[in-house]
């Protein structure tokens, strides 16, 4: 199995110096423990619940930050395009951006991608200010 | 022909070998992005595992989500971790993709694992959302209503909406969608990960020996 290494890999092999596994532990007890920091501090403020089920009817469907960009564009354009097509184009330039990168250069791609992802971002935080 | 003994072993030096290259060791080069999701996929199988005991999905799941956050000991911080690793691990794939994607480590041989990450991302989402609905809140219920709408609107769309969102769901959890959040889709996640650790390695990542 590990001789199927590609050859460029090969060759690297002996150019680059090697250490070994222990040299990464320590590192990875210290993105441990700064993680579970983080995470213990914003736990201990108590989530909220949500609406109950039994209360007054919501006036304003809503939908996770997640996919508030999709819920951004249902509202401002045909369900079969904001819902449907936007992200299924989105996860099909996703799955192909290998071929991409191949097709029309990997730099290009990296800028189509920033803009891809640029894109998402704007459209979740105008769902995020949205009123 | 390869012992199951040997490709035991030859799987496992794959994702912990035994010595890393230097470039492998620079935090630069990962920003232990990956690293983090799944540390933060780990904290969500623990959490998720004690939430088990007192959630409860279908008719009752807000009032047992109020009973674990207000009366069980320690539930509030469990749900709160299982909440913040959830959006955190969402945040450390995306720009674990844009990492990949800027350093352009998604070209061959590297292909297959870049797609693999795709469907991990997919994953990571519908975890994300299928945990938001199953809340049971009035919010969780809208958002489950937009979802089956959608679904619906597809050419055989009902299929799909009744096996992910169950044929009723209670302000959007249903016990189908409770199955789906805790082994199926975590399931497939976890073998995913794994696939993917061993496929970092196996496209010459990180030299195995």
């Amino acid at each position: 199995m590990f001789e199927k290494l590609g050859k460029s890999s090969a060759s690297q092999r002996s150019e680059k110096p090697w250490f070994p596994f222990e040299t990464l532990a320590p590192r990875e007890y210290v993105a441990v423990f700064l993680a579970l920091a983080v995470l213990f501090f914003v736990s201990s403020f108590t989530l909220p619940l949500g609406t109950p089920p039994s209360a007054a009817p919501l006036q304003r469907a809503g939908a996770p930050w997640i996919f508030g960009g999709i819920q951004w564009l249902l509202v401002r354009l045909p369900v079969a395009v904001a819902g449907i097509l936007v992200p299924a184009l989105s996860l099909l330039f996703l799955l192909t951006l290998p071929w991409w990168g191949r097709r029309v250069g990997a730099r290009l791609t990296r800028w189509v991608f920033l803009a891809f992802a640029l894109v998402w971002l704007g459209l979740t935080l105008l769902y995020q200010g949205a009123p | 022909m390869r012992t199951g003994k040997r490709d035991a072993s030859s799987f496992w030096e794959h994702v912990r070998p035994k010595r890393l290259s230097a470039s492998a060791l620079k935090l630069s080069s990962t920003f232990c992005l990956g690293g983090l999701s799944f540390f933060t996929f780990m904290i969500e199988a623990v959490t998720g595992t004690l939430l088990l005991f007192y959630y409860e999905p279908g008719a009752k799941a807000f009032a047992s989500v109020g009973v674990i956050t207000n009366l069980t000991p320690y539930g509030s911080l469990i749900r709160g971790l299982h909440f913040w690793a959830g959006q955190i691990m969402v945040i450390t794939v995306l720009l674990h993709m844009a990492r990949v994607v800027w350093h352009q480590a998604y070209r061959p041989p590297r292909e297959k694992n870049w797609v693999i990450g795709v469907a991990l991302f997919c994953l990571t989402l519908l975890l994300d959302f299928s945990g938001y609905l199953l809340r049971g809140s009035q919010e969780s219920g809208a958002a489950a209503t937009v979802a089956r709408s959608l679904l619906e609107s597809l050419p055989g769309g009902d299929v799909p909406a009744r096996m992910f969102l169950g044929p009723e769901s209670w302000q959007g959890s249903s016990p189908a969608l409770y199955v789906w959040h805790v082994f199926l889709l975590a399931g497939l996640a976890f073998f995913l990960q794994i696939w993917h650790f061993w496929r970092v390695r196996r496209d010459g990542g990180v030299r195995p020996l």
